[in-house]
């Protein structure tokens, strides 16, 4: 893998035009220009599918020895996941290897080249999506001792339906194809919307687990019961935070996958604005909470400064609100992506345009939460660090210490759970409140388009 | 159950197995290529679920 990251950014160094997709198209010019980049996606995928072939093997090893005779739902998701990192190697390859053929002129030009890399792309939407939800499952049992009350097989079966939903919802991402048929397009909507389930469905699991757990130790109220978690645990202050987070980007994702939407917004700023939503608020705020219990774990250092830890979450989620609405918003007005030049500006003998005063308004609210975000990375990133080297005088509590509780075990009889089922329902209502707000803010476009001379 | 992971496993392989049927099949689709994955997919779920069953019957189990 680490050949194949060297192999394929050093042929960046020699000024080719590829981009991150390897669209060979903009190779015809010199396919040899491709050889470097393409051998080090091939190389990638196939430490990928090492790395996963390792992984199914050490689960499936004290099933062999008998040791074990069933998985826990944590090992059975580790190996779901890792099948699905396998059939991403094979969509690497199924991608990439016929235009590192053809840039070896071991072949003629590459047809189907979008449909290869659309079935990639997919799957790498939903292996970090994958991941990050068995770590909240992994790191709530730790924090609060607590596992799902509805069994182990339950578990199970919402871990495999990522694999069952995958496939049939790639469809979403030829919605920009021009000659794709009006009926794939509905049923690719309506197909779309099934990819949240899984991860709505572990949401519940946990959130209906904890409750019931705070209820049988006491807790009352509608949302009182919340109080009793460990939140000073930077652990579950970030799990917290990065439920609330994958809502926001839940919420957007599915306003951009309707394919009537998505032919207006997908080259704007939205994207970004509700991206983030999870690959910082969600995806990278879990690994960086996992890695705070791991890291300490192996090298047997201190956690830093857990009381500033445990807080870095909400200002990082304020961050991202800023941007998220920002960028969402300035997508509605039309604010591109992919663009160097943030002033918008084009000035040359054919046509000179100024961009709308609003886009300079919410990039700037789009910049200021960029800089809270900023700071936090830092921050965690800073305090990882710590974690790994080894300093004198070190600051900080250690693992066993972090405060946590210990709810594991005891019975909780009969418990109401309403926090779980009522996200799910303000959930679903706010997907269409902005699906029928973005319907509204988008038949003006044409004038929004005059305005901005484009 | 003691087989119900490899019974997961074995759902997913059919699931899969008859989508790369349809990609391959129906031309308005249009996912001619995608196929190979899922199908090599599917495969690659056939072969965890006879290896999660083999593994079902190990030393200690029998």
């Amino acid at each position: 893998m680490l050949a194949g990251l060297v192999s394929s950014e050093s042929n960046y160094l020699g000024g080719t035009t590829v981009l991150y997709d390897g669209n060979p198209t903009l190779l015809n010019d010199d396919p040899a220009e491709g050889q470097l980049f393409y051998s080090g996606y091939i190389l990638l995928s196939a430490g990928l599918f090492l790395v996963a072939t390792s992984a199914i093997a050490t689960a499936l090893r004290p099933k062999f020895n008998g040791v074990i005779e069933s998985w826990s739902p944590i090992s059975f998701a580790t190996v779901a996941w890792s099948g699905l990192l396998l059939v991403s190697a094979i969509a690497a390859a199924n991608a990439f290897l016929p235009s590192l053929l053809w840039t070896f002129g071991l072949r003629e030009s590459v047809s189907g080249y979008t449909m290869g890399w659309s079935v990639l792309f997919h799957n790498m939407h939903y292996l970090p999506l994958m991941a990050t939800v068995i770590l909240w499952y992994v790191l709530v049992e730790n924090v609060t001792g607590v596992k799902s009350i509805f069994g182990q097989n339950f578990s199970k079966i919402v871990f495999a339906m990522y694999l069952i939903f995958v496939p049939p919802t790639s469809l979403y991402h030829l919605f920009l194809e021009p000659d794709l048929a009006e009926t794939v397009r509905v049923v690719g909507s309506l197909l779309s919307l099934f990819i949240a389930v899984p991860t709505i469905l572990v949401f519940l699991i946990i959130v209906a687990s904890l409750e019931c757990h705070a209820r049988a130790q006491g807790a009352r109220g509608l949302f009182g019961w919340m109080k009793s978690l460990p939140w000073d645990n930077p652990a579950m202050a970030a799990v917290g935070m990065a439920t609330v987070n994958m809502a926001f980007g839940g919420v957007f994702s599915m306003v951009l996958i309707q394919e009537k939407l998505a032919v207006l917004l997908s080259d704007t700023f939205f994207v970004p604005g509700y991206f983030h939503f999870f690959t910082v608020g969600a995806v990278s705020l879990t690994f960086i909470a996992t890695l705070i219990y791991i890291i300490p774990a192996l090298t047997e250092h201190r956690c830093w400064r857990p009381n500033i830890l445990s807080r870095l979450p909400y200002v990082l989620t304020t961050g991202l609100v800023l941007f998220g609405a920002g960028g969402i918003f300035a997508g509605y007005h039309g604010v591109p992506r992919r663009i160097f030049d943030l002033s918008y500006h084009v000035d040359d003998p054919v046509e000179h345009i100024d961009a709308p005063f609003v886009w300079g308004t919410l990039m700037g609210v789009v910049g200021a939460g960029s800089l809270l975000m900023t700071i936090v990375l830092a921050i965690y990133a800073y305090a990882l660090v710590r974690m790994l080297v080894p300093v004198s005088g070190e600051i900080g509590v250690s693992l066993e210490n972090l405060r946590v509780v210990l709810w594991g075990g005891s019975a909780i009889e009969r418990q109401r759970a309403w926090i779980g089922p009522l996200s799910v329902c303000a959930l679903v209502a706010t997907m269409y409140f902005f699906t029928a707000l973005s319907f509204e803010i988008l038949e003006s476009v044409p004038i929004l388009g005059e305005v901005g001379g484009h | 159950m003691k087989r119900f992971d490899a019974l997961l496993f074995g759902v997913v392989f059919v699931v899969w197995g008859a989508l790369a049927l349809m990609y391959a099949t129906i031309p308005m689709i249009q996912m001619p290529n995608s196929f190979r994955v899922w199908g090599l997919g599917a495969v690659l779920f056939l072969v965890l679920t006879l290896l999660t069953v083999l593994a079902g019957r190990g030393r200690g189990n029998e």
